[in-house]
């Protein structure tokens, strides 16, 4: 049904009526303005689709309202339109490669508005680098991207030491003390892994087993097998939207019941809940945002104002990665019109350089390009709802989750 | 940079109820696997062709069950795309029905070609329309696919006749490097088609049971619910099969044909229908093996290839003589992936299958070889 | 079988091929700074295709070995670059090594790879061969996945910048697709090339005249491992990543043998058309069908499979493959004196000078599972003499023959050629050796011309390693020529053999044990093949019993029955029944 309405309501953004209203910069678009091209490659199907359509709608809910609130782009006097080009990855990064240059070459975009995951955007920039094109990210988390001396990218991240930080310790509060760790083996989950072990080691628990699964994988089988027998107290799972249903199933499966199942990318997706139905529930996830956070701009209002915007033009409640590609559009926006021009070089200059608020969080970039956010709220579900409970708690975890035969 | 290999914990190796467990994942794995190679052994040993889109099948039966459970979904799938889907099930349904009626059932009644033909193929599209009707009149309810068996099987058969009559069997006589190319060109066509139609999501079943098990006792162990009937489901169709082969005319036909293609025809075996037949069994037990996965397996289009290497490797283990041989070599292949799995990594049990496909017939080759020399004689 | 396919192609057209390649890619060298990205970034695929397809097309299509898991060296050579070139932990090569260094290594690990994977999978035949290379390629990428202290795993090796620009990548691009192209042509029109499609035909019948089949396949196959490695190492630096997925791409194979086929399977220029064919329909569907194109490309390939197994060059060539560019030289040498009678030429070759028994043959046994076929059989055949076997139906004729050519090893027994024990040899080996046999099925190599059959079984004992890049000497042609021309074949030297007669097909085989130069000829089961012109036997076929010695497996040896001389023929063996001893062999 996301899909769907996502698509439906692009085609018709795309034919941007000349409403002519005045909004901040005095600027009113329409057909007939000189239009700024913004490439799109994200994973429309494929592994990450979940993840990479809450990416894209993030960036049709900053279109739709750059063309029809702000009225435009408004670069150095001049106003104008946003045009976005996109593709579908399939969560492919063959095809991450030739979708970009083909954006780039064929359909002359100006900047690139990243896809979801690390693996997808290491690609991708490689290409952005080479073009001299600016690409924004918004949903690539992993450090690493960023430490390669790469000019032209940028992107609001959180540090994976960030994800999985409060989480745990509220969960030694509780008095968790073992832990098993599983990892998909590719950058990003690989680097959570490695400072969730991090985190532990400081904190005195003891890991009995940090197991390593592949990307394609169907079968979790013999690992819950082996972590049943372990008996943690807690499980941490790293992966995306469909590593984290696969956890669940198959823990369910083998009657697989520790006190807590920490699953912080994934399950903090509104879809999750309503996909795995009462299953979801006594899970813990984290997230960078909500709606109840206390921020806000001049653009898109409050977090909840955001939220508000979101759950009209799509019927769901957003994930903090459509709020995070929205929050990087305009971070990109805001950077050309600083910028005066549409200049990669100056553009890089501005976006070094800029420091602004928004309804996600204070945006600054470093030299690298990266905006650091601050650390993951920990959510847990109760009740089909997702609920704080670190690090400033509304409400008290439920702790130890009851087992699947209780349920 | 972060480096990707982040050390283990030492599992023990002594643990019996973790040793129980394994094993009996793998058995229900293995007993599954045997029931997906059955039907790519089967077309092997009769027709000799090696169907490099047999996971593509595997994957059209799992879709099919996705589809018969989720008929009003629409995560991605709209009107536009339902009503084909739809239809071509449908027209599966009506020819398949139609085909067993007139080849098999109402020779003793209409002896006059022409009639049977024509009543087999107006009950065929009768009973569709009816079955249509009813499931149309409960709001399309989504059909569990264990019991969607019989349709999935019927539906598999058609489509196995017709390929097979249409397609295959014009690769009979042709050199290998035909066989193989023109298999993998229907493999690469199934896979965009799943692709285009579905997406390239994964999808699972949500079945009401499906995460359910049994607990044996106090213990540890549990076992699936979905992967012993899925177990059970494959044991029947074996044993079926292995009871079809050995104790009807029909399935006489077809071992004289495997054996021996000219003498068969000399006898008086029409040679073109026994393919036919083959083809529509080999496809139906496919099928089955496809609904079976659906539903304790998450299942994308491009999965299939892994399918196919597996029963390869089945085959290879096995040898193409007996049913026997392939339910021992599957389950092998079951009890390996889930003790490396379980002992050593998730990563390198995928490995498995493909190791054992490239070592048996590097190692082994004559086993298959000689079955291979038979068909140049 | 029209008279117009035996003149002999023209010496001028066999330049042709050479000066187009040559031209051609010139013509891509020196245009491309003046050209605009989107024509740059095509081309540039287009050579990386046109290159993979002609790799594919030397083992595949040369030799006839159908490898479904091809791309496994494109992720041999992907890694090689990445592992030497990228930044982080991986090797602390990392950093000091230039891309074209790390391309040199990443041929020398794809030949390296070849050689380790081939050792053990080239013993398989056909359909075999495909299906484990397709395994191969999946466990190989997956254990790459499963090695992250060597590959990064997962995670992927991320190269360092400055990146490549385009027309960096364009001129790389082309220089290996050049010498990627040009070496197959060389390789089409050399030796080298005979002996693979002799093989590809036909590979027993080759082993039998002395190609060292075992030797040709793996070296092919190395040749073919690094020049793919060549071309993954290239992309992999274009995509300045590499994790296993991208590295060993699935569908990679299926668009090379795609490409080939379309072309023309087995010819050099066949990737090149096919190459060129597929990626402008591709082009053309990708705009209009989008995400069909791959649907339609499949239907295309099984139309081509079933339809058009030539492609795009076999339709315009469909007669026999000489009225090609193949084998421009290897013409009958218009240098070629007059035919010398048989019986001269015979006398004048060497007769070996040695008491010994020339084939020798102990206790020879050989079962079949629980059958025995021979049982203990002891022969001595001297120089010069004309021995009949003779045997009723399944006495072992045939086997005992596949016994003494290496075919078969007996399962106890020991055979000796001319002193040398052969008994556990290959045929090549055998050949080589000096024995020749004809075969009871006639196995001529069916795809390639009469003149290049006899081409084909020469000495190759004779032909240092070297000489294999070049094509044959006059000599060889001048011995060609005389053989055909004795047998009655002449007229028919560029027809391909599949158009001959059975009983020209006999003779022709006949011709290519001459070739070999041998010690002992064994003929097998003449008289199966009825469709004789006994005239032309009788004017043509005077054979002395000069300086071969023969085995018959029957009495009544058609060259022999109504010649003009023809020397007694003593029947020394007697095969009676299987299973029971043979009957006294004199001596």
């Amino acid at each position: 049904m996301r899909k769907v309405s996502a698509l439906f309501l692009i085609f018709s953004l795309w034919i941007i009526p000349a409403l002519g209203v005045s909004a901040q910069g005095g600027c009113a678009v329409d057909e007939n303005s000189p239009g700024i091209t913004f490439g799109v490659v994200v994973s429309l199907t494929g592994k990450f689709s979940p993840e990479g359509v809450d990416t894209f709608n993030g960036y049709a809910i900053w279109h739709d309202w750059v063309n029809n609130e702000q009225g435009g782009i408004n670069v150095g006097g001049e106003c104008y339109r946003a045009d976005i080009v996109y593709y579908d990855d399939q969560s492919d990064p063959d095809m991450v490669s030739t979708l970009v240059e083909r954006l780039i070459i064929e359909d002359g975009a100006n900047f690139i508005l990243g896809p979801y995951s690390t693996t997808l955007t290491q690609v991708a920039s490689v290409v952005t680098e080479r073009e001299n094109i600016i690409m924004m990210e918004s949903n690539g988390a992993d450090e690493s991207l960023f430490t390669r001396g790469f000019q032209n990218l940028f992107g609001i991240i959180t540090p994976a030491s960030g994800y999985t930080e409060t989480g745990i310790a509220a969960l030694f509060d509780l008095g968790a003390r073992t832990a098993v760790i599983a990892y998909e083996d590719t950058a990003f989950p690989t680097t959570l892994a490695q400072s969730a072990r991090d985190h532990l080691d400081n904190l005195g628990m003891q890991i009995l087993a940090i197991e390593r699964f592949p990307k394609n994988v169907a079968d979790l089988t013999s690992m819950f097998t082996s972590f049943r027998e372990l008996n943690p107290d807690v499980f941490i799972g790293f992966g995306h939207y469909n590593d984290a249903i696969l956890f669940i199933r198959t823990a369910k499966e083998l009657g697989f019941s520790p006190d807590a199942m920490f699953i912080p990318v994934g399950a903090s997706n509104p879809a999750f809940v309503s996909e795995m139905g009462d299953d979801a529930d006594f899970i813990w996830s984290a997230s960078q945002w909500t709606a109840d956070m206390p921020y806000d701009d001049p653009y898109f209002g409050t977090a909840s104002d955001y939220a508000e915007r979101y759950v009209e033009a799509f019927g769901i409640q957003p994930s903090y990665e459509a709020a995070e590609a929205t929050a990087s559009a305009l971070a990109l926006q805001l950077g050309i019109e600083a910028a005066g021009t549409i200049d990669t070089d100056t553009v890089r200059d501005a976006l070094q350089q800029l420091s602004a608020q928004t309804f996600y969080g204070a945006v600054q970039f470093n030299s690298s390009g990266v905006s650091l956010s601050e650390p993951m709220i920990t959510l847990q579900i109760q009740n089909g709802d997702f609920v704080v409970v670190a690090p400033d708690a509304d409400a008290r975890p439920v702790w130890p989750a009851p087992t699947w035969e209780e349920r | 940079m972060a480096c990707a290999n982040l050390g283990r914990t030492l599992k023990f190796i002594m643990d019996m109820s973790f040793f129980l467990q394994l094993t009996i994942n793998g058995i229900l794995l293995g007993g599954f696997y045997a029931l997906m190679a059955a039907g790519f052994s089967l077309s092997w040993r009769v027709t000799r062709i090696i169907n490099l889109a047999h996971g593509e099948f595997v994957l059209m039966g799992a879709y099919l069950a996705w589809f018969l459970l989720n008929p009003k979904e629409s995560i991605g799938l709209d009107i536009g795309i339902r009503i084909p889907i739809m239809s071509i099930i449908m027209v599966g349904l009506a020819l398949s029905l139609g085909l067993l009626l007139n080849r098999f059932f109402l020779g003793r009644w209409v002896n006059h070609p022409w009639q049977r033909r024509s009543a087999s193929y107006i009950a065929g599209i009768v009973v569709t329309i009816i079955l249509y009707l009813i499931w149309s009149a409960s709001d399309f309810t989504p059909i569990d696919p264990f019991l969607a068996i019989p349709l999935i099987a019927l539906f598999f058969f058609g489509l196995g006749y017709i390929v097979q009559d249409t397609l295959l069997n014009r690769l009979v006589d042709r050199p290998f490097l035909t066989m193989l190319l023109v298999t993998f060109a229907i493999k690469i066509m199934l896979e965009n088609f799943s692709l285009l139609i579905y997406g390239a999501d994964p999808r699972t079943l949500n079945l009401a049971y499906g995460g359910s098990f049994w607990r044996m006792g106090e213990s540890n162990i549990t076992i699936s619910q979905t992967r012993f009937f899925a177990l059970v489901i494959a044991g029947t169709m074996i044993l079926s099969l292995a009871i079809l082969l050995r104790g009807t005319r029909a399935g006489q036909a077809i071992r004289a044909t495997a054996q021996h293609r000219i003498a068969a025809r000399l006898v008086g075996i029409n040679i073109k229908q026994t393919y036919a037949t083959t083809f529509g069994i080999v496809l139906a037990l496919t099928g089955i093996a496809g609904a079976m996965l659906s539903t304790f397996q998450p299942f994308t289009p491009d999965s299939g290839s892994s399918w196919t290497l597996r029963a390869f490797a089945i085959v290879a283990l096995g040898g193409l003589a007996h049913v026997e041989g392939i339910v021992a070599a599957a389950l092998l292949l079951g009890l390996a992936e889930s003790y490396v799995g379980g002992y050593i990594s998730t990563g390198w049990a995928i490995v498995v299958p493909f190791a054992v496909l490239v070592i048996t017939l590097i190692v082994r080759p004559p086993r298959i070889q000689a079955s291979m020399m038979i068909e140049q004689a | 079988m029209s008279s117009q396919n035996l003149a002999p192609p023209s010496r001028l057209a066999s330049l042709f091929s050479p000066a187009a390649a040559i031209a051609l890619i010139l013509t891509l060298l020196f245009i491309a700074p003046g050209l605009d990205r989107s024509t740059l970034q095509f081309l540039t695929i287009t050579l990386m295709w046109v290159a993979l397809a002609s790799s594919w097309n030397l083992i595949g299509g040369y030799a006839g070995y159908t490898d479904f898991g091809h791309a496994l060296f494109v992720g041999v050579g992907a890694y090689t670059v990445g592992i030497l070139l990228a930044q982080g932990d991986a090797l602390s090569l990392a950093g000091r090594l230039t891309f074209p260094q790390a391309l040199i290594a990443a041929f020398l690990i794809g030949a390296v790879f070849a050689l380790v994977i081939g050792f053990p999978t080239l013993r398989l035949k056909g359909a075999y061969f495909a299906i484990v290379m397709l395994g191969m390629l999946a466990m190989i990428r997956e254990i790459a996945r499963n090695l992250p202290g060597v590959t990064q795993g997962g995670v992927g090796i991320n190269f360092a910048p400055p990146f490549p620009q385009m027309l960096e990548i364009y001129y790389v691009m082309l220089i290996v697709t050049s010498i990627i192209f040009l070496t197959s042509l060389w390789i089409f029109r050399s030796q080298l090339g005979t002996m693979l499609q002799a093989l590809a035909q036909d590979e027993i019948a080759a082993d039998m005249r002395g190609i060292n089949t075992t030797t040709v396949k793996i070296g092919i196959f190395m040749l073919v491992g690094g020049f793919t490695a060549l071309i993954g190492a290239t992309r992999a630096y274009w995509l300045g990543f590499a994790n296993p997925d991208l590295a060993f791409p699935e569908d990679f194979t299926i668009q090379m043998i795609m490409i080939v086929l379309l072309g023309g399977l087995g010819r050099p220029w066949g990737p090149v058309i096919g190459g060129v064919a597929f990626l402008a329909i591709q082009n053309l569907l990708w705009t209009n069908g989008g995400e069909a194109h791959l649907i339609i490309m499949s239907a295309l390939l099984i139309v081509i499979a079933l339809l058009f197994p030539g492609g795009i060059l076999g339709i315009f060539n469909s007669e026999n493959r000489s009225t090609g560019s193949r084998l421009r030289r290897d013409q009958p040498s218009e240098k070629s004196t007059l035919l010398l009678s048989m019986t001269d030429t015979l006398r004048e070759w060497q007769r070996p000078e040695t008491t010994n028994p020339l084939l020798e043959g102990r206790d020879i046994t050989r079962d079949f599972g629980g059958i025995r076929a021979i049982n203990k059989i002891n022969f001595q055949i001297q120089p010069g003499e004309i021995v009949g076997l003779l045997g009723p139906n399944g006495s072992g004729k045939s086997t005992l023959f596949d016994c003494i050519s290496g075919i078969l090893k007996p399962s106890n027994g020991e055979i000796f050629l001319n002193g040398e024990d052969i008994t556990h040899l290959n045929p090549w080996r055998v050949n080589r050796y000096g024995l020749a046999r004809t075969f009871q099925n006639i196995r001529v190599f069916e795809g390639l011309t009469v003149y290049e059959n006899m081409l084909a079984s020469r000495k190759w004992r004779a032909v240092p390693l070297w000489a294999w890049m070049w094509s044959a000497p006059p000599e060889t042609r001048q011995r060609a020529d005389e053989f055909l021309a004795y047998l009655g074949l002449s007229p028919f030297s560029h027809m391909s053999a599949s158009g001959l007669s059975a009983g020209q097909q006999r003779l022709l085989e006949i011709g290519m044990t001459l070739m070999s130069d041998p010690l002992v000829i064994l003929i097998d089961d003449q008289r199966h093949q009825s469709s004789y012109d006994r005239r032309h036997q009788n004017q043509h076929f005077t054979l002395e019993s000069g300086a071969w010695t023969h085995i018959f497996p029957d009495r009544a040896q058609s060259p022999f029955r109504d010649g003009a001389v023809s020397p007694p023929l003593r029947p020394q063996l007697w095969i009676a029944h299987r299973r029971r001893h043979t009957g006294g062999s004199p001596e």
